[in-house]
């Protein structure tokens, strides 16, 4: 007999495994007491990608809609986050490829992995010091899987597992590109006149 | 080498950062790297638009419509999925390699046996007849001729030949009493 969900004792995991029970068994309730809590930080991912708060808010209604049908497949190891944020990447992705191809609405950039590059856009807004910026236009100089690997562990704070399991790798991989991204950041400041006393402070 | 080395060397520290200590840039642009997120976190907190406060429950109304689908059964097994396979990736390695051990034992052990030079699979011995004669019918004249004068010199060869005849008769080998009767007769003219 399953423990009640408002048990003080019970671990993340076990809430979740009693969740997805549920939910299998058809209970759309369970579903949205399983998402809620990722439900900002999707909506916050797709609005980074898409650059529209309407059409990001669409993209995780479908990203749930769609992780609540294929819910069957979803494995119990694996973390809903890293599962949603995935469906919401794709999903963003997709209406990009779309709005690119029919010219609704001409993206400035065109590349089709749009991770940290994609939040360049908004230093205007953001208001960054001279040095975040500096530091962001290095990121935005380094390949996309390093910017990538970069995003998911210092914006999102997501363990090496969960990160692995977005980028389709193993952690070693994981563990290997940021450290990777790290050296090349370093050495494109460290080459870089305008970076003399960057790591002096 | 050293660029092997490098990659090594980087491959350690990247799985095993603690054993290696890290100098001071690399801690102080982590530290500028977690600033900077957290600095663009907080004011995209402020910038970005926010979702509508009836998203739940619009979203709960849209599930209540939604059927969940089959867990996906793999009904056919491709090609594809027997190479990707990982069990038979490892098989298939473990017995290349158990292979590999067995062929480079087996020929350690040949070599200490085996004194023959090495002839790439072609059998040497001095079997070469070319210059002997094996039949009466031999083309050469001159080898036919030593073997007859021979023949004839040796008394009692006839009868041992006309006895070998009879046996080769006997036993249904026609063709080698034949040609015994074509020499016997060789050497009687």
């Amino acid at each position: 007999m399953p423990r009640p969900l408002e048990g003080k004792n019970m671990t993340l995991r076990e809430k979740e495994k009693i969740l997805l029970q549920k939910i299998k068994a058809g209970d759309p309730t369970a579903y949205m007491t399983l998402v809620s809590p990722f439900r900002e930080r999707l909506f916050r991912k797709a609005v980074s990608m898409v650059k529209d708060g309407d059409d990001a808010e669409d993209i995780v209604q479908d990203a749930l809609i769609s992780g609540y049908k294929s819910i069957q497949n979803f494995r119990a190891e694996a973390g809903v986050y890293t599962w949603l944020y995935r469906i919401v990447v794709n999903k963003s992705k997709d209406l990009l490829a779309k709005k690119k191809r029919g010219r609704e609405k001409p993206m400035d950039d065109s590349g089709d992995n749009q991770f940290v590059d994609s939040r360049v856009g908004y230093e205007k807004k953001l208001e960054l010091s001279e040095e975040s910026s500096y530091l962001m236009s290095k990121i935005a100089l380094l390949e996309d899987s390093y910017k990538q690997v970069l995003e998911l562990r210092y914006f999102e704070n997501l363990s090496y597992n969960e990160i692995a399991e977005i980028m389709e790798c193993n952690v070693g991989t994981v563990k290997s590109r940021l450290f990777k991204a790290k050296e090349f950041l370093k050495h494109l400041i460290q080459k870089d006149e305008k970076g003399e006393g960057f790591f002096e402070k | 080498m050293k660029n092997r080395f490098m990659n090594l060397k980087d491959w350690f520290r990247a799985q095993y950062p603690g054993l290696f200590p890290e100098d001071t840039d690399s801690v102080v642009l982590e530290n500028k790297i977690c600033s900077l997120f957290q600095h663009i976190k907080e004011k995209e907190d402020t910038i970005l638009p926010r979702m509508s406060n009836d998203f739940d429950v619009r979203m709960l109304n849209l599930l209540e419509s939604v059927s969940i689908d089959r867990p996906t059964e793999k009904t056919s097994f491709s090609f594809r999925d027997l190479i990707e396979n990982r069990t038979v990736q490892y098989s298939f390695s473990a017995v290349m390699a158990v292979s590999l051990v067995f062929v480079l034992l087996n020929r350690s052990q040949s070599e200490t046996t085996f004194t023959k030079n090495d002839s790439a699979g072609v059998v040497i011995e001095q079997n070469n007849y070319q210059y002997e004669p094996t039949s009466i019918d031999l083309s050469e004249p001159y080898q036919k001729r030593v073997l007859l004068d021979h023949l004839r010199s040796a008394p009692g060869s006839v009868y041992g030949l006309r006895e070998l005849e009879l046996y080769y008769e006997k036993t249904g080998r026609d063709a080698a009493a034949e040609e015994l009767h074509l020499l016997i007769e060789s050497i009687e003219r």
